[in-house]
């Protein structure tokens, strides 16, 4: 027979504990009182099986296998006497004390098993949900940049100047993700929060704006002139901080960037694309928005 | 507000929500501060639900009160989202569960050390599913993850909160499983003979049953009473 030809993977024993439990069980034994030495020579004989099966013996398998001929073989010592305390723990004892706790927990997986069936068949509402279209940046290409100037200006009123500093836009895509962590929106002036410099801003605006490319977060608008939200997409590289699933998760759909009918012909080419150092130059003109839109947001 | 008008804006909360609401997230949501009165509310609106004896419910799960199907329409859920999958969990989802539902917080070595197995994949998968989250990190060497359980785990499993779990020590040993035995009657090395195994009473007959509201003590009848037709 042509050895590994193929590969079989059973999940029927969830480890080496089930393992010993299923031949416990099936021996009709106590686990109290397991004799170890037949115990043993089952489990063994199942390993062997299963790798003559081509299964894919986990190396937990083996350490238990260890343990069980370490038991046996501590137990054809000859006993030491009793109370001599050179003994350390006795890892019979280990071993039936974790099999009891094992048991108890597939047990009360089962239970939830059990729970889960009766309960599959009561519905909830799904969320509302953001139809796939407001997930676009339909933001005014003019609020986003008048913002910015807002913001911008503001940095040159508190203008401490501090040289030789660098601002890695990844270093701000971080501070965003960071923000969004926490709440499901930031406007996008919290964004800017605690930036003081020109160049650091930019880089903050940058920042997300690849952010937005990599879609990881959108902007949404209410109307012409409303605060600018920042909300974080749902599907989560991050996993670390669980959100309340909705009934269906958005599939990225591909974020572009709508530019307004006439573009501002000073932008740099391709809108705002992530050239920062042509960005660099060209911010503090590019950004030309009538005054009426500094409605004096805080 | 009158109270005609308040029963109202609560019933539309629990209506649009989808995700159990306590009463202080409605009271912030309807901008009052009487937390005790807008709970008393949602009793009411519970309530006439029971008493009107429609498909849907009011009932109290994972910390909150949330609108629910009765089970008997299930079927015809089904169909209209036939393509939709059911959560279906593993076995070893289910013990990583069940381990995390009484240890939380704890870390991934610990839920392994009781599972005597990795549990690297279960635990990616039951993250994603949400039905697990990452509550913080034990101040240890390494600063490991400590993983514990979420409100849609709660809702999965029918509980209104974690203490509705019956203590650990509740459980006992069981039976193998119909796989099981299926699985290894035929080849057990060992003897060489089929294995049979006495065939006793299912030990989820001797677990104490949650105790329940009355309402989900129906639907859970129903439900067993339906699996028994089946």
């Amino acid at each position: 027979m042509n050895a590994k030809t193929y590969e079989v993977h059973l999940e029927m024993f969830e480890g080496p504990l089930d393992l010993l439990l299923y031949l416990i069980r099936k021996n009709d034994l106590d686990i109290q009182n397991v004799p170890v030495s037949k115990i043993t020579s089952e489990y063994l004989s199942y390993l062997d099986l299963m790798k003559e099966l081509n299964l894919d013996v986990a190396g937990d398998f083996l350490v238990m296998a260890a343990t069980l001929m370490q038991i046996k073989a501590r137990a054809l010592l000859p006993s030491q006497e009793e109370g001599t305390g050179f003994e350390g723990p006795d890892p019979r004892l280990e071993l039936v004390n974790k099999l009891q706790e094992y048991q108890k927990f597939k047990e009360a997986a089962g239970f939830l098993q059990k729970r889960a069936d009766e309960w599959s068949d009561v519905f909830y509402r799904g969320a509302p949900t953001f139809a796939e279209r407001d997930k676009a940046l339909n933001i005014r290409i003019f609020d986003l940049l008048a913002t910015v100037r807002d913001v911008l200006d503001r940095a040159e009123a508190e203008g401490r100047v501090v040289t030789g500093e660098e601002y890695p836009i990844e270093h701000k895509m971080d501070k965003i993700l960071a923000m969004l962590a926490e709440k499901p929106y930031v406007t996008l002036r919290e964004i800017f929060v605690g930036e003081r410099r020109r160049k650091a801003i930019i880089a903050c605006f940058l920042a997300l704006l690849e952010l937005i490319k990599l879609q990881r977060v959108f902007g949404r608008q209410e109307g012409p002139f409303a605060e600018i939200l920042i909300y974080k997409k749902e599907t989560p590289p991050e996993i670390v901080t669980a959100i309340w699933p909705s009934e269906e998760l958005p599939t990225p759909s591909p974020v572009q960037l709508k530019e307004e009918p006439e573009p501002d012909p000073e932008l740099p080419e391709g809108g705002p694309a992530l050239d920062r150092e042509s960005w660099l130059a060209a911010a503090p003109d590019a950004v030309q928005e009538p005054e009426e839109n500094n409605d004096g947001r805080p | 507000m009158d109270a005609p008008e308040l029963k109202q804006a609560v019933e539309t909360l629990l209506f649009i929500s989808d995700q159990p609401l306590d009463a202080a997230k409605i009271a912030a949501a309807l901008g009052r501060k009487d937390k005790d009165a807008v709970a008393a509310v949602v009793a009411e609106v519970q309530k006439d639900y029971d008493e009107r004896g429609g498909p849907v419910r009011v009932i109290e799960i994972a910390e909150g009160f949330q609108m629910a199907t009765k089970p008997e329409f299930a079927p015809y859920v089904r169909n209209l989202y036939k393509e939709r999958m059911t959560m279906r969990l593993s076995t070893a989802a289910l013990e990583t569960l069940a381990i995390v539902g009484y240890r939380q917080p704890l870390t991934r070595a610990e839920i392994e050390e009781i599972r005597g197995v990795e549990v690297i994949a279960a635990l990616e998968t039951l993250l994603e599913k949400a039905l697990l989250k990452v509550v913080g990190r034990r101040e240890t060497v390494g600063r490991p993850l400590l993983y514990g359980t979420t409100p849609e785990f709660l809702r999965h499993f029918g509980l209104r909160s974690i203490a509705d779990l019956p203590p650990i020590d509740t459980f006992k040993p069981s039976e193998p499983t119909e796989a099981e035995k299926a699985a290894l009657t035929e080849v057990d090395p060992v003897d060489g003979e089929p294995v049979t195994v006495a065939v006793e009473a299912p030990a989820e007959q001797e677990i104490v049953a949650v105790e329940s509201e009355p309402a989900e003590a129906e639907a859970a009848a129903e439900t067993e009473g339906k699996s028994e037709e089946a």
